[in-house]
């Protein structure tokens, strides 16, 4: 098998001779030694190598498919760490590159004027945001209408809508024109949740104690 | 008057004074939800402003995150800015 593929990339550097190729050749070689995992410099051959244009990307992807022991988007995603690589061309690899998503919380204060169905469609409309970003729901809760601590824009009751989610960290930006520019949103607030918020949240939802109960009694 | 009665000429100290601690390091609380409003105002005088540490106890990293709670839930209208009897 692996002696199949060196002939392959031979006959493709025969023909095609391109500069890489030799060099290519070589990794293809070393990268059969497990050093290759500690070396940035043969990470980063062998991601330039795998770009779209050379020409024997195929081959590479394949080699990289065989004898590499994790998953072929997780090395990339390390190659691009170590290069800084622009994220374009791994996506033209036909790897689609992972972000790293993250927790958020969001609370919107809504206009009480709004009646139950516009505040449905309100929710479905930022979800709906969300997941076509590529980020997902963990949970959903409306508060519904509660006053107000103090008037805003003259009003003292509003409608709460607070919701957990997963999404890549510049989607946030994007989430905060569209609540700005929306009339109906009085007021919102985006925080991100750590690994301490997110297990508060779960053991909240599940109704378990969260812990805060023991200060009840201080 | 009795006889044996022994005059002190400054008051002593009847009790041992308690060291304060940090209330989220005790029980482990870890972290502090700006929602949860009664739990906030426990650390909020009269007034809601925010008590200071030497009153409350809590350590530094903790009074901090209450601060940070407190405010929020001041921006999201949960808590008012400025108030009179607020418990």
């Amino acid at each position: 098998m692996q002696l199949l593929q060196d002939l392959k990339l031979l006959i493709i550097i025969l023909l095609k001779m391109e500069l890489s190729a030799i060099t290519g050749f070589l990794l293809a070689i070393t990268n059969n030694q497990k050093s290759f995992k500690n070396d940035p410099l043969s990470l980063g051959l062998n991601s330039y190598l795998c770009r779209p244009k050379s020409v024997f990307a195929d081959s590479f992807r394949t080699m990289r498919n065989v004898h590499w022991d994790k998953p072929p988007s997780q090395m990339l995603w390390r190659i691009n760490r170590i290069l800084n690589l622009p994220a374009i061309a791994f996506a033209k690899a036909g790897l689609k590159q992972k972000g790293k998503m993250n927790n958020y919380e969001l609370m919107v204060i809504f206009t009480p004027v709004l009646s139950d169905d516009e505040f449905k469609a309100e929710q479905k409309k930022y979800a709906k945001l969300i997941t076509d970003a590529g980020g997902s729901i963990v949970a959903e809760n409306p508060w519904g209408l509660k006053s107000l601590a103090y008037p805003i824009q003259k009003k003292t009751t509003g409608l709460y809508w607070v919701l957990q989610y997963t999404a890549a960290s510049d989607f946030n930006e994007k989430l905060k024109i569209q609540l700005l520019r929306d009339e109906a949103a009085l007021r919102h607030l985006c925080t991100k949740l750590d690994k301490y918020a997110v297990e508060y949240n779960a053991r909240k939802k599940s109704g378990a104690k969260t812990g805060t109960e023991k200060l009840a009694e201080v | 008057m009795a006889k044996n009665e022994i005059k002190y000429l400054t008051a002593i100290k009847a009790d041992k004074r308690v060291k304060k601690f940090c209330r989220f390091k005790k029980y482990k609380i870890r972290y502090i939800d700006y929602k949860d409003v009664e739990f906030l105002k426990k650390f909020l005088n009269e007034q809601g402003k925010l008590l200071p540490r030497r009153l409350s106890g809590n350590s530094l990293k903790f009074q901090r995150k209450v601060s940070d709670a407190v405010k929020k839930a001041r921006q999201m209208s949960l808590l008012p800015y400025v108030t009179d009897l607020l418990k």
